[in-house]
């Protein structure tokens, strides 16, 4: 099988000895670090502990559904578990992880500066995080909450006697993380360009995390309210919700999905931009139609924040509200669709190559056109009122998280390992877990979109028994997925002590990043680059390979 | 393609004339290309930060914005209860503290480090009146029993004093005033808590004006704080007419 | 475009090796130059005036019998104050573009909020179909 993977001679090949990780020695060096890419580093580690915690816990649903009765545990307990699930998943992985890892770590090289605008507010993002994760884990031992991750009010706020604001206070905690964050990149996109960096010659993995980082500082702050207000009316008695004092429970809802909608532009925003990375490099060839990608990430973060109450059509909102969001949200999808054709076309005569973050790309663009067209039936309203609260939903937004943006994530840990660590994964095994994690995903959920047409509720431990075939595929789906999850995690580490030497640029890529050393300078340029080339200029790359071949040999 | 990087280091560089020549300034950092780049960005952070503010209040102002349209009795009757002479007085108060921390900025930008200092303690000072007066204010609220709870009491709703002017609230309408009143306290209560950061961090911003720190061109902590506290204004310029105003006649 | 002197430095050096600094007018700092204006106390003074006229004339507003106008002079009141910190307290009106779009995109997704969340509650009453 042809590949583009271009190695330096391993015979005398060394890892650069100055570099980012042997800048400094010392647990204190990692945990005072104002540099954004021990930051990066810091925060992979502790992102894939809380995956695996939610995993853990998806792991209990799935088994607790293998049959039609709720017979493994208390229905009680049940909903703790897939509210534990959502909340780690989603604030302590999904929103964080490509901007707070790849981002964290890529952002500045990529636009030629030393670090992030606000290091030390980096760092604090991360130990914000750690709070947020650490206030979770709190609940957890405590007996954990089962409100379900959207804490719908009046339940979350008077029926429930679980630990409620040790919730709130996480989530309000880890809210902040990603505000910072994404403050951060913002003002590091507008002023810390290099010479000659125009916006239009960036790369679209800084677009997508630019309007994500849009979303997180104007979308975050409304969830934070929310969440402070449901924690007073549990502590203090402020009945803003309450219906016995006059209040709506529905503001509630409109609080909580003025965020919660746009939180999911947040999530795979950055996914988007690794893919236009990974299949651009792997198709050789610049992604088509750049401006109408770069223009398309910001149109999602705009029209994001219009139509978040899709999420309410059956919850009382009134008729010709929804139909007002509903017609918005079948917009909203078009974006997403121009990338997609975008992408397509940038495969369409691409020198085009199999290894592995080309492989979840891939996967990727199948599984993530699946889920948004589904997510686009549920935009309408009749079948909405038909699908909503079924497994359709589960299986709707499984797909576009975890088979779009877990892959995507995945996907962009696969192609900038060799950049983070100077090291190259072991490709067979590599290619193996892509494909497993691909078959798990489907096995796991596509019958989820068949039971729940059919009719079967979520947030429920037992369900009728014509279900149960489905749900024992889905759960064996499930543990397969679990073991192409783990590979990576044996073989990466495998890799950091034992990996072939990735050199400058193992995949000939295109960008800045790629034209400094693995793993790279603590300041991680020498001088100022000058940018004189647009984005995905392959052949300003020949050129510069060219030269360097004719300089050393 | 075959061409093998055989560049696995980068040679040593011959220049180093970023490091060599530090002619900027002691403040500025070293990621940081020109002392300006610093403070543009240093600035363009707090207005972001400060958007987050706007829509974490704005979740509160539209609550208030769908609670008095639909129970404006209650609203009204609540609002008057509460004492207008001392939110107008902490609304002087609070705009007298802007000025006053305008009048800090320029004293750094012009680095009078004596006017500096007073601006800042005037500006401590202020917001110490303001949260005086708001103690004073809840204090009335507890004792009254208008606070959301199980101690709220609807009498004074329902049956209000002969020589009070307010018309009498049915039951629902009285216990309506609950919504009021949470917003009430949760609005002021979030104000004042970021009210009491602030002075926090005027009082750390005045241990170190007096070193001279921010009277040497190192005007950015001063201007973006400045920033906040101007912010926390323009929230109690909304909140006063909203809560106190409702219907004074 | 003018390629690098050296192959493995990106930055254009002269004779002498020192780095010359690519002044690129596209980015790089202070897109638009904005010179530092510093905002003297008598405007200062003058705009706490304005403010302070504006707070009695909110109180005076509320005592009047204006029915449904009440409401919309208060915010128009409170608006006007609001306008004067932001430009002149806090400098706006002396700063780039950038600050000036950030701050209305900041106000402009809190009218999202209210006016998508006032589509829900305005047409509630209006009945089914």
């Amino acid at each position: 099988m042809s590949t583009i993977v271009s190695l330096p001679d391993q015979a005398t090949a060394v890892v650069p000895k100055k570099n980012y990780i042997t800048a400094e020695h010392g647990l204190l060096s990692w945990l005072l670090t104002a540099d954004h890419k021990r930051i990066a580093m810091l925060y992979l580690f502790s992102i894939t502990f809380f995956f695996f915690i939610g995993g853990f816990f998806a792991g209990m649903v799935r088994l607790e559904l293998l049959t039609p009765a709720g017979d493994l545990m208390a229905a009680d307990t049940y909903n703790k578990m897939f509210t534990m699930h959502g909340i780690v998943m989603i604030f302590l992985f999904l929103v964080p992880s490509v901007p707070a890892t790849l981002g964290n770590f890529f952002i500045p090289i990529m636009i030629g500066a030393k670090d992030l605008a606000f290091p030390k507010i980096n760092l604090l993002s991360w130990y914000l995080y750690m709070a947020g994760g650490i206030f979770v884990l709190t609940t957890l031992v405590l007996g954990g909450v089962d409100t379900g991750w959207t804490f719908t009010t009046p339940l979350s706020t008077h029926y429930l006697n679980t630990h409620v604001v040790t919730t709130a206070t996480a989530i309000f905690i880890a809210g902040f993380s990603s505000i910072f964050t994404g403050l951060n990149f913002i003002v590091t996109v507008h002023r810390m360009r290099a010479p000659g960096m125009t916006w239009f010659r960036l790369p679209l993995f800084v677009w997508s995390n630019y309007a994500a980082s849009v979303l997180m500082v104007l979308g975050t702050p409304v969830l934070a309210i929310a969440i402070v207000l449901v924690a007073l009316e549990r502590t203090l008695g402020l009945g803003v919700f309450d219906p016995a004092k006059g209040g709506d429970p529905l503001l509630f809802q409109h609080l909580f999905w003025f965020y919660s909608h746009p939180a999911v532009y947040i999530m795979i925003l950055p996914g988007f931009g690794v893919i236009s990375e990974v299949i651009s490099t792997f198709s050789r060839k610049r992604v088509f139609g750049y401006t109408a990608v770069a223009f398309s990430s910001v149109a999602i973060a705009v029209f994001g924040f219009f139509v978040w109450a899709h999420h309410m059509f059956i919850m009382g909102v009134s008729n010709y509200s929804a139909l007002v969001f509903s017609l918005l949200t079948m917009l909203v999808a078009v974006p997403s669709a121009i990338k997609i054709f975008n992408w397509a076309f940038t495969l369409q005569k691409g020198s085009i190559t199999f290894e592995t973050p080309m492989l979840y790309a891939f996967g990727f663009i199948g599984l993530f056109t699946i889920g948004g067209l589904t997510g686009v039936f549920l935009g309408s309203l009749g079948m909405d009122v038909h699908l909503t609260e079924t497994y359709f939903i589960v299986a709707h937004f499984h797909f576009v998280m975890v088979g779009g943006m877990l892959m995507a994530f995945l996907a962009g840990i696969h192609f900038w390992w060799p950049k983070m660590t100077g090291r190259m994964y072991p490709e067979g095994m590599s290619k193996f877990a892509a494909v497993v994690t691909f078959i798990g995903f489907i096995l796991t959920f596509f019958p989820q979109f068949i039971v729940g047409y059919l009719g079967m509720p979520r947030r429920y431990a037992a369900y009728p028994a014509e279900f149960q075939v489905l749900n024992v595929l889905s759960t064996a789906g499930a543990t397969v997925l679990g073991v192409g999850y783990m590979l990576p995690i044996f073989y990466l580490a495998w890799s950091l002590k034992y990996g072939a030497i990735a050199g400058n640029n193992p995949w000939q890529a295109t960008g800045l990043e790629w034209q400094i050393q693995s793993p790279p300078l603590t300041e991680n340029f020498l001088e100022t680059p000058i940018v004189d080339h647009e984005a995905y200029d392959y052949e300003w790359l020949e050129r510069k390979t060219q030269r360097e071949l004719q300089h050393v040999g | 393609m075959s061409i093998a990087s055989t560049i696995t280091h980068p040679p040593e560089p011959e220049i180093h004339a970023s490091h060599d020549v530090h002619e900027h300034p002691f403040y500025q950092k070293h990621h940081f290309e020109t002392a300006e780049q610093q403070r543009e960005a240093a600035s363009f952070g707090m207005w972001l930060f400060l958007l987050t503010e706007i829509m974490f209040f704005g979740g509160l102002f539209f609550a208030y914005l769908l609670y008095r349209n639909w129970y404006y009795d209650a609203f009204v009757a609540a609002s008057n209860s509460i004492s207008m002479p001392l939110g107008l007085i902490n609304t002087v108060v609070l705009i007298s503290s802007s000025f006053t921390m305008a009048m800090g900025v320029w004293s750094a930008e012009v680095r009078n480090k004596k006017f500096l200092e007073w601006s800042l303690i005037a500006t401590i000072v202020l917001g110490f009146v303001f949260l005086g007066i708001k103690s004073v204010e809840y204090a009335q609220k507890f004792e009254e029993h208008h606070v959301p709870g199980a101690s709220f009491d609807i009498r004074d709703f329902v049956h209000p004093p002969a020589d009070s002017k307010e018309k009498p609230l049915t039951v629902d309408m009285a216990n309506h005033t609950q919504i009021y009143f949470s917003l009430y306290f949760a609005m002021t209560g979030v104000h004042a808590l970021h009210m009491i950061i602030g002075i926090a961090i005027l009082f750390v911003l005045l241990v170190k004006a007096r070193t001279g720190l921010y009277t040497t061109g190192y005007v950015q902590p001063i201007e973006n704080f400045g920033l906040y506290w101007h912010f926390v204004d323009i929230v109690w310029i909304f909140l006063f007419p909203f809560l106190y105003l409702i219907n004074r006649h | 475009m003018s390629e690098p002197v050296t192959s493995h430095n990106l930055a254009p050096v002269d004779n002498e090796q020192h780095n010359i600094d690519f002044h690129d007018p596209a980015n790089i700092t202070n897109p638009e130059h904005v010179a530092h204006h510093i905002v003297s106390p008598a405007v200062y003074g003058m705009i706490f005036g304005v403010l302070m006229i504006g707070t009695l004339a909110t109180v005076g507003a509320s005592m009047l019998p204006l029915g449904i106008f009440n409401a919309p002079i208060a915010i128009a009141i409170a608006c006007t104050k609001a306008v004067f910190v932001v430009l002149f307290f806090m400098h706006v009106k002396y700063s780039s573009r950038l600050v000036k779009l950030t701050v209305s995109a900041g106000f402009f997704t809190f009218f999202v909020l209210v006016m998508m969340c006032m589509l829900d509650y305005f047409t509630r009453a209006w009945g089914q179909w």
